[in-house]
């Protein structure tokens, strides 16, 4: 299998100039003069040091819990932020030295897409569902003649199972699934090689999920997508997914093959994770249940496992030493002290 | 008071909404109980009526709302004809109220120290001399780790978790008899929703009160609820103890829900989705509101007056071809 | 354009404010058009022998101190008036929006550029910026324009910016950066156009506080001089009066002008009605 898409040590750090000793030079100097204590502008690490690949054709689930960094990453895979360190590699080609400014006229525009979590917001109030759609074929594809644009939007409205008489509306006439079509007939358009999934299904009623879960199963089989699946849901994920990467606090904690993370899970976020998620088979069962908040990504310890303090199984050395990532099986790992390769 | 009366009793509830494009019927026939210690779940996709039957109950129904049949029964007071006075006495005395985004439900400028302080106060559970003490206790009840420094935080430097949790103290902290919790960890990680959750059954368990969980998840009303009332369209259409639900789901949307709903093993082959949507409540509707989506339809379904069978004690199913 | 009027109508009938204020908008509207042509007499022709007359039947709003007709000169107004407003809210409309759209989406020095430039304009008393505008350009119709633009000018620039930056990443915003809009692009097409329908409600307010403002200068002697009918000078004209006891002179242009003031207050609300997609159903 080729790899698509190969992300090296990436990261995003936001200093906090505002937040910190003010960046006003006048302040600093008095500042220096009168005290000793030396200047630091304190530093969010929203994304520290993220290394994944996807091979082609493949689906990798993201998952995680807010503030963990995922939309941060997906932001800059999209090129739709940009990255602090490290490398994106598209293809072959290094994309993140594309500022993301200028990234809509590069040819890989078109072969990165996502689909947004809230079908709602994410359309223009003011284009109709054919506008929205025709879009992207108008600005990447150049497709400007107008009767081949609305047999393209159409071919891909009956692809998405959107019908043709909803192609006139606008969004607030459009029910929550429609909306989710729309999203997802944009996003597949230009055909993407890569389409990013954040949450897709997570403000649909469970009535609907299904549907538009079988339509992505059915639209990467027909159009040769990888995705890249960004959820909460975990049984949304295992359905979906080959692969997946568990991200805390800006870190990949776990990554492996997705029947293998459900079933034998090897971090204790992980555990966590998945014995959280609500279910009539599990009722009454023995729970790993987490305590506290996440630790703050303001200037996290170097030293220290960032899971530490909620950590069930955290010890004297979790706090001392960054954790080691520690192969379990060939194309599983956990970065944890208490990890065992299997 | 007798064990065996329900500390809400919700009887033939007819709820209508005036809008300028017609009359919503929001709610027929809705009946449903809770019993003391027990704790249920009202389990329906968006717009099938689950908040409104909460509110109602609460006596709390928007001004364009109207009941139109029905009792409601809560503690002894009969909640639609009840003087207002003796419905806020209810209030917060005999049931509480927890809904989703905590965060927006507590004033931004005020200590949740204060805030809970307020509440303790207003009850009587607290004078001005020992409001810090109850109030720490009270936070300490939810289980907020360092209580003495989080009753001088303000709502913004705790997490959605933590701000739940003192919505939580704040709704327990008269002891009502019945709570109910609207979404209460909608929005909220899956991590955290657990804790949440957790701690709403421990502290149900340990006071022995009532709780009615409004959930579209059904994965988690199994895990938690003693009972489960199914709602589509503005109708109860099935309620039984969860087991027994889970089962032998007797009513086919229910039996169509849960095949719906992932639940880990299996594939995408195994959940299927509901065709059509909700129907309008504007229009005329048949008996069964499911019908038009039903796949056992047929032309007896149309005759009038449907009601709730209790196909075995306990198990209430409104369908006339049931499973 | 159909789908339009059958809009407009909506909007309309759904609210009996917006249609009250619409039916006098296009009142004045019709009077601004077709005023010269169907005014009884020649608003500036003065007639020695029907000097200071009261309200009658021949003189509906009664004669001024040359013997003009005050309905006549009120009806010939609105033209003069409504052409003022409309301009300077139109300049300051498309100038501060542009400004205040760029400052609220590229933020930095563009931010900071225009800030300092709508600080230093509302720093002033508004009023007295529109008077030493007028005498230092000099004394005419289109200084009064220009004035009453440039005071306006921070309120469209600090609610476009405000409308703009709420937007900027927003869900839609971030898909049709992804649909391969530049950053300009992604502005004109996806964001301005959904600011406007709050900056109608301004627009409106705007228009009567304009007509006031233009009026207001009128009054002190700036900008529309006598004989021209305009409500302004003809208030000013007439406030001398009313001591004596005619009051009709200065009622007359003053009702108009409240009434012009009073519709483009109660308009907006059906303005943004119009223009947001969200009300079609």
């Amino acid at each position: 299998m080729s790899v698509l898409l190969e992300v090296e040590s990436l990261k995003k750090h936001y200093v906090l100039s505002g937040q910190g000793p003010s960046d006003n030079p006048l302040v600093r100097w008095v500042r220096q003069r009168l005290t000793s204590a030396e200047d630091h502008t304190p530093v969010l690490h929203a994304v520290d040091g993220v290394s994944f690949e996807i091979n082609a054709g493949e689906s990798l689930g993201l998952v995680g819990e807010s503030g963990c960094g995922k939309s941060t990453l997906v932001g800059m895979l999209a090129r739709l932020s940009d990255k602090s360190e490290g490398r994106i590699s598209f293809a072959g080609r290094d994309i993140g030295e594309v500022p993301s400014k200028v990234f809509h006229a590069e040819p890989e525009r078109t072969d990165i897409q996502i689909v947004f979590q809230d079908p709602h917001e994410s359309l223009n109030p003011r284009f109709t569902s054919f506008d929205t759609i025709a879009e992207p074929l108008k600005r990447l594809k150049g497709i400007t003649d107008k009767a081949e644009l609305t047999k393209m939007v159409e071919a891909v409205a009956e692809q998405v199972d959107l019908p043709k008489m909803l192609l006139s509306r606008f969004p607030h006439q459009l029910s929550g699934g429609q909306k989710a079509r729309v999203n997802i007939a944009r996003a597949v358009a230009v055909e993407p090689k890569l389409l990013i999934l954040d949450e897709p299904t997570s403000a649909l009623d469970v009535s609907v999920q299904a549907v538009i879960l079988k339509l992505l199963v059915r639209l990467k089989n027909d159009l040769g997508m990888s995705y890249l699946f960004v959820s909460h849901d975990l049984n949304v994920v295992r359905l979906l997914c080959d692969r997946v990467i568990v991200m805390y606090l800006g870190q990949i904690v776990e990554s492996g093959p997705a029947e293998e993370i459900f079933t034998r899970p090897a971090h204790p976020y992980t555990k966590a994770l998945i014995s959280a998620i609500p279910n009539a088979a599990s009722a009454g069962n023995e729970r790993v249940r987490l305590t506290g908040d996440p630790k703050s990504p303001i200037d996290p310890d170097p030293n220290a496992c960032r899971f530490h303090g909620r950590c069930p199984m955290g010890e004297d050395k979790c706090s001392r030493a960054a954790p080691p990532q520690i192969s379990v099986t060939a194309d599983h790992y956990a970065v944890c002290h208490f990890a065992q390769p299997s | 008071m007798n064990e065996r009366v329900p500390v809400l009793a919700v009887d033939n509830l007819n709820v209508e909404f005036r809008t300028r494009s017609g009359v919503v019927k929001a709610l027929e026939n809705v009946s449903f109980h809770v019993n003391r210690g027990e704790m249920i779940g009202i389990v329906g996709e968006s717009g099938s009526g689950k908040s409104v039957s909460a509110l109602t109950a609460m006596g709390i129904l928007d001004e364009a709302g109207r009941v139109t049949q029905g009792s409601i029964n809560l503690g002894g007071l009969d909640v639609l004809n009840a003087p207002e006075r003796d419905l806020q006495e209810m209030r917060g005395r005999e049931v509480s109220m927890i809904f989703q985004s905590p965060r927006t439900a507590l004033n931004p400028i005020r200590t949740v120290g204060k805030q809970i302080g307020d509440v303790l106060r207003r009850h009587g559970s607290a004078n001005r001399q020992n409001v810090r003490a109850e109030a720490i206790k009270a936070l300490m009840s939810v289980r907020i780790p360092d209580p003495e420094r989080r009753h001088d935080a303000y709502p913004f430097e705790l997490s959605g978790g933590m701000c739940q949790r003192i919505m939580i103290a704040m709704a327990l902290s008269c002891r009502p008899e019945l709570l109910i919790a609207d979404e209460p960890t909608t929005g909220l990680d899956v991590t955290t929703q657990a804790a949440i959750m957790d701690l709403i059954k421990e502290l149900a368990k340990e006071r022995n009160m009532a709780t009615v969980l409004i959930t579209h998840d059904l994965g988690m009303a199994a895990d938690y609820c003693d009972r489960i009332v199914v709602m589509h369209a503005g109708h109860v259409i099935e309620q039984a103890a969860t087991a027994e639900l889970f089962a032998s789901p007797r009513h086919p949307y229910t039996a169509k829900l849960m095949k719906a709903t992932p639940h880990g093993e299996g594939s995408l082959d195994d959940i299927e989705s509901i065709a059509g949507g909700l129907p309008d409540l504007r229009a005329e509707l048949p008996p069964c509101r499911f019908s038009a989506r039903c796949e056992r339809y047929e032309a007896a379904c149309d005759m009038p007056a449907l009601i709730a069978d209790e196909v075995s004690p306990g198990h209430l199913v409104t369908c006339r071809r049931p499973l | 354009m159909n789908e339009f009027f059958k809009h407009l109508r909506y909007v309309l009938t759904e609210n009996p404010v917006t249609l009250f204020a619409g039916t006098l908008f296009l009142i004045f509207v019709i009077f601004a058009l077709f005023g010269p042509l169907i005014v009884p007499y020649d608003p500036l022709a003065s007639n020695a022998s029907q000097t200071l007359k009261p309200p009658s039947w021949d003189h509906w709003f009664g004669t001024d101190q040359l013997g003009r007709d005050v309905f006549s000169r009120v009806l010939v107004a609105t033209r003069l008036d409504l052409a003022i407003a409309i301009s300077a809210v139109a300049i300051s409309f498309v100038i501060g929006s542009v400004l205040g759209s760029l400052a609220g989406f590229f933020g930095g020095w563009t931010d900071k550029l225009v800030g300092r430039l709508t600080d230093t304009i509302m720093a002033f008393p508004l009023f007295v910026l529109a008077m030493g505008i007028v005498a230092a350009m000099g004394n005419t119709v289109e200084n009064i324009v220009y004035a009453t633009a440039i005071i306006n000018l921070p309120f469209y620039a600090r609610v476009a910016r405000t409308e703009v930056n709420v937007r900027r990443n927003a869900d839609f915003v971030l898909a049709a950066r992804l649909a391969g809009n530049s950053s300009l692009r992604l502005l004109a097409t996806h964001i301005y156009p959904n600011t406007l329908p709050p900056m109608m409600v301004q627009v409106s307010l705007n228009m009567g506080w304009a007509i006031l403002n233009a009026a207001g200068l009128s009054f002190i002697g700036l900008g529309v001089r006598p004989p021209t009918a305009e409500w302004g000078i003809m208030v000013a004209e007439g406030a001398g009066y009313i001591v004596s006891g005619e009051w009709w002179l200065a009622l007359f242009p003053g009702a108009a002008l409240m009434l012009a003031v009073f519709c483009f207050n109660l308009l907006g609300d059906g303005l943004r009605d119009l223009i947001d997609p969200r009300r079609r159903t």
